[in-house]
């Protein structure tokens, strides 16, 4: 159960990848994505009918499908002269910073999922949610 | 309960020690930055910054120091231990379940000691004039205990699973209301072969809808069974094969339900799933040999018949999910709809006469918020035999309506209106107006 909390928390979590965000339109598409997966992701904590095996199965797909959005999200984000728009150089290397540092989780969840640690998945997801949220806290500007 | 081995391999290790030195590059990079930006703006964000990098380094440190001596390596020097690599795996056991509590108020009762008054039976939905009216009932039958076992190996993921809910023999209502457990889930799986009793292939279990409700619609197929299934990716999906147990159902031409256990070949179901981000769909075809060999009244036939299906969940928007089914066949018998219909029946020359029948469902789930979310499931079911006996059901449908909230996600609690209707091929009909009241917990 504390793993359904868990997962549920760092759904809550990683929606700061997905809100609207500042960054450039195409990055906006795996944003999208983001939130998309994760709404699929929240509607299996209510789920009554899978089996958990099936359940557990499920969720790594799910795991497998959002490392692959927030790579390229990361990728979309770290690209130079496509990030950070109206930023100097340091910003812009701090920017590019995040998204290597939200690469490199998204991957070890990437990681995780296909091995099948299903135990790990709900830590390794905050971590991803961290790296977002981090990112945030620093670059987005609030929505008028 | 829940109980998980688990290692803290070397990967996290070397891990936790590659994110340490990315930190402090971070730390020590984030000073340029500054400079360029106000300073009471910046030094705030700064401040931030340092308090989650030191707690996040202090994570590392404490990861770092749990790490288990024994933990496994390919070789004797630092080489990283890939997540992936089987042999620092270990099995992962868990137990788990949930307790559900039903209320349940019906306005036409199916009589004292039946399931039928706390789950919906379409096919015996008390016919006109109905006996009694407006009863009650409370229920935790519908709680649930599960085992799985789970382990990722060189040859695919192993799993094993058993669950149990309490609609087994019981005491009754009257003072203990103790009763059996029953098996739903007994099943292992390595790779893509699975053996053991579950869901029939033929069933499409994501495409169920959310109901409080543990009943089989009209339209819903939903038979667990022992089975032999066989699945691996294709193309954009999945393909799935499977011999399933086979169950003849017949009606005499009394009007009697036969099952005479005389199946010689089992059940096959050939599947295809597809996905994508609009969501996932599935088809399926059935195959069945119906068949009954009875010495004592010389009734001795068989014949082959099937079904096919489409079923799916789609997403639509990011608050709403629409969840449906199609099926239709000649031989679909008691996997649908709890089995309200017969696979055949026996003629005059006590010959199987196959009967057709088509069903489906649509149930709309929409999120109103994180925490309340509301279903809207509509099923029909239809059986189409000229010749059928009159007692058999012709004809069923239900809607089901609910509201359910979730203070925690481990918890839901809901009401639930239920409307279900049945006709029969001689005329006479019945409908039932039920309120449910479910709490669920998952432990």
């Amino acid at each position: 159960m504390r793993l359904l909390a868990g997962l549920a928390l760092c759904a809550v979590t990683l929606s700061a990848c997905a809100q609207a965000p500042t960054t450039p339109a195409a990055s906006v598409h795996f944003s999208a994505q983001l939130k998309h997966i994760m709404r699929r992701m929240n509607t299996l904590i209510y789920e009554r009918n899978l089996s958990e095996l099936e359940l557990d199965r499920e969720r790594l797909e799910r795991a497998r499908e959002l490392a692959a959005a927030a790579t390229a999200l990361a990728r979309e984000a770290g690209a130079p002269d496509d990030s950070a728009a109206g930023a100097d150089g340091a910003e812009q290397r701090e920017f590019a910073r995040f998204a290597h540092a939200l690469a490199t989780e998204a991957a070890l969840l990437d990681e995780l999922a296909t091995a099948g640690r299903y135990g790990e998945l709900a830590a390794q997801m905050q971590r991803v949610g961290d790296q977002c949220v981090a990112c945030h806290r620093r670059f987005r500007v609030p929505p008028p | 309960m829940r109980c998980v081995s688990s290692t803290f391999s070397r990967a996290a290790a070397v891990r936790a020690t590659r994110s340490a030195a990315q930190i402090l590059w971070l730390l020590l990079s984030a000073a340029p930055a500054v400079d360029a930006l106000e300073p009471e703006a910046e030094l705030a964000a700064l401040k931030d910054e340092i308090a989650r990098l030191t707690a996040r380094v202090a994570e590392l440190e404490a990861r770092l120091t749990s790490a288990t001596p024994e933990t496994p390596r390919d070789s004797a020097d630092s080489k990283p231990v890939s997540p992936t690599t089987p042999a620092m795996r270990s099995p992962q056991l868990s137990v788990g379940g949930r307790i559900k509590l039903d209320a349940v108020y019906n306005d036409a009762s199916t009589g004292s000691g039946t399931l039928d008054n706390i789950r919906l039976n379409p096919g015996a939905v008390p016919l006109d004039p109905h006996g009694e009216s407006e009863q009650l009932e409370f229920s935790a039958r519908a709680s649930r205990l599960w085992l799985k076992s789970w382990l990722p190996t060189a040859l695919g993921e192993a799993g094993a699973y058993l669950e149990f809910d309490l609609f087994g023999d019981g005491s009754g209502q009257r003072v203990s209301n103790g009763y059996g457990l029953r098996l739903r889930h007994a099943y292992a799986e390595l790779g893509g072969i699975l053996v053991g009793q579950t869901y029939s292939t033929f069933v499409n279990v994501s495409a169920l809808p959310e109901l409080n409700d543990d009943g089989i619609g009209p339209g819903v197929l939903n038979v667990r069974q022992p089975l032999l299934r066989f699945s691996r990716p294709l193309g954009a999906g999945r393909a799935s094969f499977a011999f399933e147990n086979p169950e003849t159902t017949l009606r005499s031409m009394d009007g009697r339900r036969l099952t005479p256990d005389d199946d010689r070949v089992p059940d096959l179901v050939l599947r295809y799933d597809h996905r994508g981000r609009w969501g996932e769909a599935s088809f399926a075809v059935l195959g069945r040999e119906i068949r009954i060999d009875d010495p004592a009244s010389r009734t001795v036939d068989a014949t082959f018949g099937g079904a096919v299906s489409m079923a799916g969940t789609l997403t639509l928007g990011l608050d709403d999910v629409l969840r449906f089914n199609a099926v239709g066949g000649n031989a679909i018998g008691r996997y649908m709809s709890l089995n309200a219909f017969d696979a055949g029946r026996l003629d005059a020359t006590a010959d199987i006469v196959l009967g057709w029948a088509t069903g489906g469902y649509l149930s709309w789930q929409h999120f109103w918020s994180a925490r309340w979310r509301s279903n809207l499931t509509a099923g029909y079911a239809w059986q189409d035999d000229a010749d059928a006996v009159g007692s058999e059901n012709e004809m069923l449908y239900s809607v089901h309506a609910n509201l359910l909230w979730s203070p925690v996600t481990s918890t839901s609690l809901g009401l639930e209106w239920i409307h279900a209707y049945r006709r029969r091929f001689d005329g006479r009909h019945g409908d039932l107006d039920r309120l449910q009241f479910s709490a669920v917990h998952k432990f």
